[in-house]
């Protein structure tokens, strides 16, 4: 168990909610609206996301209203702000490994 | 693949802090109306006067709390601006302008300036660090 991909956090693997925590880490909250045209996903497909990370205590929604239109807010916890950051290093990690490993069969 | 996630990921972080910067604009916004405020209030002679001076300032509370509230994106903010100058309003438009100043406006308008230092710093700390 010393590859680095053993240290990945399965939950926010898939690039939506991987791109979905990097832009909450981003900020103090961002709303609903913003976070899909910037991932570019469908309502359904980031409730979808948004209620598998919040279930797992990475993030929290906070409904409410801005005059009479209703507003969806989300913010990071600081569980899921360790779980990115721990994430991210782990696939820079692997990312470096593997340019070296490249660029030594390249010379060898 | 894992280079494309991150690169991914990094295009959402800098959208949502590109999205974050008004609050950089908001703080430049701030700055100036401590300038006006601290030029003109103490400036204010007569009731008519004092009047459009409030209720021009209930406005624009209004209107910059609703533009504010109407953001997509809420920033990581930092409050140290606020103690130096509270501190500033305090001690040059509330102690020292009343007896020194007199009815000299750029003397006001030059304490006003020395007061929005601190907001305007902390306006230029934002915009840098949401770049």
């Amino acid at each position: 168990m010393t590859h680095p991909r053993h240290r990945l956090d399965e939950l926010i693997h898939t690039p939506v909610r991987f791109s979905l925590m990097a832009a909450l880490a981003a900020a103090e909250k961002v709303e609903f609206r913003l976070l899909r045209d910037t991932l570019e996903v469908s309502d359904s497909l980031l409730s979808k996301h948004i209620g598998v990370l919040e279930e797992a205590g990475y993030l929290t929604v906070d409904k409410g209203y801005v005059g009479k239109r209703p507003r969806t807010w989300l913010a990071i916890t600081e569980q899921g702000k360790a779980a990115f950051e721990g994430h991210y290093a782990t696939l820079r990690t692997i990312g470096q490994s593997a340019l070296r490993d490249g660029v030594e069969r390249i010379e060898s | 693949m894992s280079e494309d996630l991150i690169r991914g990921a990094e295009d959402a972080a800098a959208r949502v802090r590109r999205a974050a910067r008004w609050y950089g604009w908001f703080l430049f916004g701030f700055a100036a109306f401590t300038v006006a405020w601290d030029t003109l209030v103490p400036l204010a002679t007569g009731t008519a006067y004092a009047i459009v001076i409030a209720l021009s300032t209930m406005v624009l509370i209004y209107v910059a709390g609703r533009w504010q509230r109407n953001q997509a994106v809420r920033p990581h903010t930092s409050n140290w601006w606020m103690w130096p100058w509270a501190g500033l309003t305090v001690v040059l438009c509330g102690f020292l302008g009343p007896r020194l100043f007199g009815d000299r406006p750029l003397v006001w308008l030059a304490c006003g300036v020395v007061t929005a230092v601190p907001v305007l710093i902390e306006a230029v700390l934002v915009l840098r660090r949401l770049r």
